[in-house]
C-alpha cells in the first residue's frame, strides 16, 4: 500500500552501468571497501563518495533513489559525527562545545560532563565518509542490476548458490517488509499512540516488530515450501537460462580498480609498517610519502 | 493416480495429529475441491501429496502416499514435484523474481534442464496460462490474477501431472479468480488431475466433479458434487459457504419483499468479465447499462425469482454464460433515522508518485451515520486507496474528503483515533499485545478510557465477537476468523463512530463472515458507520445497505 519497493527494486534501465556484468560490479564494490578502508584522508574519502553519486545521474536513477540515498548517507554521516565527536576518548583532544557541563547539578556527576571535541569530529567524519561511500556504492549495485543476475554473479562468483539465493530473495521482500512497518506504524496511530514519538518510541518499536517477524516467519516458511516445491537444492549443481557474459569494458575497469585499490593498500600498509618502527627501507622513501597523504 | 492409505502426520512438537487415518482416492484427469473449516488439514495434505511431508517436514508420517504409482517416501523431492505442482495461497509470497521468465525457469534449472529445454518450459507454461506475451514483462507489473497464473506457470514448467492449489484464489477480485478458473479449467481438460483447497465453494462449484470435505484431520465428506449438495447439515455444522442455495438464494425473496425499490446487477460486474463495460470506462455506452437492470419490485413474482435464482449456486466461473442476476440484500437504503453524513469525498484525485497515473480520478462518495455501504471493483481500481483517505492516511492531491465534517488535510490518524476504527486488509498487522485481552484494551488505554469503562467496554466487546474465552491468548497464535475478530474487537472497543475494513471477508469460513459482520450490523444500528471492501458479492448483498462499484480511481455505480 506504500511505496517502499523504491528502496530495494532496481531501476530498469540500459545503460552501461545496468549492462555491466554483476561480477564486475561486486568486484568493484570490493575494491571500493579495500580503498575506504585504506585511507584516512577525508578530502579522498569525500572523493571515493563522490564517485559512486556521479554515477547515478548516468545510470539514470529515479529521484526517489536520489532521495532514498540522500537519507541513508545523511544518517549514517551524521549520527558517526556527532557520536564520534561526543564519545571520542583519545588523547590529545579539544573541547569546541560544551553540552553539560561537568558542574552541572545530577547530570554533570552521572556523565562526567558532556563535551564536543574537535578530534572527535574528525575521526566520525573519516568514519563516516568510509561508511557513506560504501552505502552508495552498494546502493548503485542494487539499483543497477537485476536480482537474477546478481544471483547468477554471487554463483559465478564461487558464492553457494543456497547462499546467493538467501542474499537475493532478502533484497527481494525488503521493501514488503518496510510496507508492512508503516502498517503496524498507522494501526498503533489508529489506536491512539503514537510511536513516531521518543516517549513512545521503545513501545512503539516492540510493538512495531512482533506482527512484523510474525509475518516474516510466516512468509519465509510459505516462500520455503513454495522454492522446495519447486525442486530447489534438488542436486548439488544447477543449470541456468541465462549466462553472464565478462566483456572485455568489465575486464578493464575492474583490472584498474583492483590494481589501484590494492596499491593504495599495500602503500598505506608499507606506511604503517614505517611509522610502527617495524620495517624501513630507504628506497621506499617516496612510497612513505604518499602513505603520509593517504 | 492418487492413492492415499491411512495416512496420519503430527508435526513436531504438537499433541495431536494434523491428518488422521485419512484415506482417499483421486483418479486422472478429476477435479477434486478439497475444503473444510480453518485448520483442519488441508493444506497439510497437500503437502504430503508432493512430497513435503515427509521429506521437508520435521514430524511423524504413518501410512502411505502414493502418486502415479510412486510411494513419496521413497521418493526423493526432485521427482515428486515433477509428479505434483503445489501452488500456494499468496503469489507474492512465493514469486521472488523480478521477471516473469526468471520466475518460470527457477523450477526447470533446480532440475538440471539444458538450456532448451529450460526454453521449451517456459513457453509451455506460459502459454498454458495464457501469459506468452508476458515472458519479459516485471513480476511486480502483474496484476493479481496474473501473478497468480505465473504462480502456477513456475510450476507447470516442470511439467506435473496433477496441479495442487491451496486456495489460489482468496486474495483475488472477480476478474483474477475469472482468469485463473479459466487457466484450470482448461488445464483439466487438457488432461490433467486438479485437486483445489477453497473456501469459496460457490465460486467453483460448477468446474469440479467432486467434493471432499475435511473436519479434524479425517475426510468427512467425499462425494460426486450432485450428492455433495445433499448434504448441507455437514456445510452448516462446518460453517461453509454452500455450494446450492448459498446465501442469495436464501436472501432474495427477503430482498424482495423488504425493499422499497431495487435492482438486480449483472454478475459479471461483480467478476469482472471483460465483456462488461463499466460506466465511466472507456468502452462504456449506452447499451452497456442493461447490465445493470434496475427492476420494479411489482415486476417480480414467485416464478421470476425462481428462475433467477432457483436453486442454482452462485458461480463466477459460469457467469460468461449465464445472464444470472441478484439483488441487494435485506438492507436497502430505507430511510435512515440519521441523515448526518460522516464520510464525505468530493471529486478527489490522488497518485502515489508524481510520474504515476492517478489511482483516485475524482472519486466521490458520501456516507451517512448507521449506514453500511460495501465497497466492490477489480484489484487496483483504488478501493484501498480510498478507504486510507478516510482514515487520514492519505490526503488528496485535488479534490476533498471530510470526516467526521472536517478536512482530512487538518487531520492525521492519531488525531481520528478513537473516531475512526481501520480494519487492515491483514489484520495481524494489528496484532501487537501478548494477550488477547490487552490487545483490546490497548486502544482505550491509549485514549485514556477511564478503568471503570475500560474494563465494561473490553468484556463487553469480547463477549459480541464471542472472543472472551480467547482473552489470555497470544493473538498472533490464534487462527484466520479468530484474529480478524480480535483485530476488530481492538478497535471497536474504542467505540469509533466509524468502521473502515479492507476486505475482511478473505480467506475466511462463512461462519467467521457472519459472526463479524453481524456484528458490525449492531453497531451499525448503534449509529455507527460502516464502510468496507469485499470481493464477496453475497456478503455485500446481505449486509450492505448501499454497494459501491470502483473502477478506473472513481464510483461508477452506487446502489
Amino acid at each position: 500500500m506504500f511505496k517502499a519497493r523504491e528502496i530495494a527494486e532496481p531501476d530498469t534501465g540500459h545503460t552501461f552501468i545496468h549492462n555491466m556484468d554483476p561480477r564486475a560490479k561486486i568486484i568493484l564494490l570490493f575494491a571500493m571497501a579495500v580503498l575506504v578502508v585504506s585511507v584516512d584522508n577525508e578530502k579522498i574519502l569525500f572523493f571515493l563518495l563522490l564517485v559512486p553519486l556521479l554515477a547515478y545521474p548516468i545510470a539514470g536513477l529515479s529521484r526517489n533513489k536520489y532521495w532514498i540515498a540522500f537519507i541513508f548517507l545523511a544518517i549514517g554521516l551524521w549520527g558517526t559525527i556527532f557520536s564520534q565527536a561526543l564519545f571520542y576518548k583519545e588523547w590529545p583532544r579539544s573541547i569546541v562545545l560544551i553540552l553539560i557541563p561537568r558542574e552541572f547539578p545530577v547530570l554533570g556527576k552521572i556523565t562526567g560532563g558532556l563535551y564536543v571535541y574537535k578530534e572527535g569530529f574528525f575521526y566520525g567524519l573519516i568514519q563516516g565518509l568510509r561508511f557513506s561511500a560504501m552505502t552508495a556504492s552498494g546502493l548503485l549495485l542494487c539499483w543497477t542490476t537485476e536480482p537474477q543476475k546478481m544471483l547468477l554473479g554471487l554463483v559465478r562468483l564461487r558464492i553457494p548458490y543456497r547462499i546467493a539465493f538467501m542474499v537475493v530473495t532478502a533484497i527481494r521482500f525488503l521493501p514488503i517488509l518496510l510496507a508492512e512497518i508503516f502498517t503496524v506504524i498507522e494501526a498503533q496511530k489508529l489506536k491512539g499512540f503514537n510511536p513516531l514519538t521518543i516517549k513512545g518510541l521503545f513501545r512503539g518499536v516492540m510493538n512495531t516488530l512482533t506482527p512484523v517477524l510474525a509475518n516474516s516467519v510466516r512468509r519465509a516458511g510459505v516462500l520455503a515450501a513454495s522454492v522446495e516445491s519447486r525442486a530447489f537444492r534438488a542436486y548439488p549443481i544447477r543449470t541456468y537460462l541465462k549466462d553472464l557474459r565478462y566483456n572485455a569494458f568489465d575486464a578493464g575497469i575492474t583490472a584498474i580498480f583492483l590494481i589501484g585499490s590494492l596499491s593504495i593498500a599495500t602503500i598505506k600498509i608499507l606506511y604503517g609498517l614505517y611509522a610502527r618502527e617495524i620495517l624501513y627501507i630507504s628506497a621506499l622513501r617516496w612510497v612513505y610519502e604518499i602513505g603520509r597523504n593517504l | 493416480m492418487i492413492e492415499i492409505k491411512n495416512l496420519t502426520f503430527a508435526y513436531q512438537g504438537r499433541d495431536k495429529p494434523t491428518l488422521r487415518d485419512l484415506n482417499l482416492m483421486v483418479k486422472k484427469r478429476e477435479f477434486v475441491l478439497l475444503t473444510g473449516p480453518t485448520g483442519c488439514g488441508k493444506t497439510t495434505l497437500l503437502k504430503a501429496l508432493n512430497g513435503l511431508i515427509p521429506h521437508e517436514s520435521t514430524g511423524i508420517m504413518e501410512g502411505s502416499v502414493i502418486v502415479a504409482g510412486n510411494d513419496t517416501k521413497r521418493y526423493p523431492m526432485r521427482e515428486l514435484t515433477q509428479k505434483v505442482g503445489l501452488v500456494f495461497q499468496s503469489p507474492d509470497d512465493q514469486i521472488f523474481s523480478t521477471k516473469v521468465e526468471d520466475e518460470v525457469a527457477f523450477g526447470p534449472e533446480n532440475l538440471c534442464f539444458q538450456q532448451e529445454d529450460i526454453e521449451r518450459s517456459i513457453d509451455y507454461a506460459l502459454k498454458a496460462v495464457g501469459l506468452s506475451e508476458f515472458r519479459n514483462r516485471a513480476t511486480a507489473s502483474l496484476s493479481g490474477g496474473e501473478k497468480q497464473r505465473l504462480a502456477i506457470a513456475s510450476v507447470l514448467a516442470m511439467h506435473p501431472q496433477v496441479l495442487a492449489l491451496d486456495e489460489p484464489f482468496s486474495q483475488m477480485d472477480g476478474k483474477g479468480t475469472k482468469e485463473v478458473l479459466e487457466v484450470i479449467r482448461k488445464l483439466n481438460r487438457d488432461g490433467m488431475t486438479i485437486i483445489l483447497v477453497e473456501h469459496r465453494i460457490p465460486a467453483v462449484f460448477r468446474l469440479v466433479s467432486r467434493i471432499v470435505i475435511m473436519e479434524g484431520g479425517r475426510i468427512v465428506l467425499d462425494e460426486d458434487k450432485e450428492k455433495a449438495c445433499m448434504r448441507q447439515d455437514i456445510f452448516r455444522r462446518l460453517g461453509l459457504w454452500f455450494p446450492k442455495g448459498s446465501g442469495l438464494d436464501e436472501l432474495l425473496p427477503k430482498f424482495l419483499f423488504a425493499c422499497p425499490k431495487h435492482f438486480l446487477i449483472n454478475l459479471r460486474l461483480a467478476s469482472g468479465d471483460s465483456k462488461t463495460r463499466l460506466p465511466g470506462s472507456s468502452s462504456w455506452n449506452r447499451k452497456s447499462s442493461t447490465s445493470i437492470r434496475f427492476i420494479s419490485k411489482k415486476r417480480f413474482d414467485d416464478d421470476s425469482k425462481k428462475s433467477l435464482f432457483g436453486q442454482q449456486p452462485v458461480d463466477i466461473g459460469q457467469q460468461e454464460h449465464n445472464e444470472k442476476s441478484v439483488c441487494n440484500g435485506v438492507n436497502c437504503p430505507v430511510s435512515k433515522p440519521d441523515p448526518t453524513i460522516v464520510l464525505e469525498a468530493k471529486d478527489i484525485y490522488f497518485r502515489y508518485e508524481k510520474k504515476d497515473g492517478f489511482v483516485l480520478q475524482g472519486a466521490s462518495l458520501q456516507i451517512r451515520r448507521g449506514e453500511i455501504v460495501a465497497l466492490l471493483g477489480d484489484n487496483g481500481t483504488g478501493k484501498s486507496t480510498l478507504l486510507l483517505h478516510f482514515a487520514a492516511i492519505l490526503k488528496p492531491e485535488k479534490g476533498m474528503v471530510e470526516i467526521l465534517g472536517k478536512d482530512s488535510r487538518n487531520l492525521n490518524s492519531v488525531k481520528l483515533a478513537g473516531k475512526v476504527g481501520v480494519v487492515f486488509q491483514n489484520p495481524n498487522l494489528m496484532l501487537f499485545r501478548n494477550t488477547v485481552n490487552e490487545e483490546v484494551e490497548f486502544g482505550p488505554r491509549a485514549l485514556k478510557f477511564s478503568s471503570h469503562k475500560l474494563s465494561g467496554l473490553v468484556s463487553e466487546t469480547l463477549k459480541a465477537l464471542a472472543i472472551s474465552n480467547l482473552r489470555d491468548e497470544i493473538p498472533l497464535s490464534l487462527s484466520n476468523g479468530q484474529r480478524l475478530r480480535v483485530a476488530t474487537a481492538s478497535i471497536a472497543s474504542m467505540q469509533p463512530e466509524i468502521f473502515l475494513l479492507d476486505e475482511p471477508t478473505q480467506g475466511q469460513d462463512r461462519v467467521h463472515v457472519e459472526s463479524l459482520m453481524n456484528y458490525l450490523k449492531m453497531k451499525s444500528s448503534e449509529g455507527a458507520a460502516l464502510l468496507f471492501i469485499t470481493h464477496n458479492l453475497d456478503v455485500a448483498l446481505r449486509y450492505a445497505d448501499r454497494i459501491l462499484f470502483m473502477n478506473g480511481g472513481r464510483i461508477v455505480e452506487n446502489v
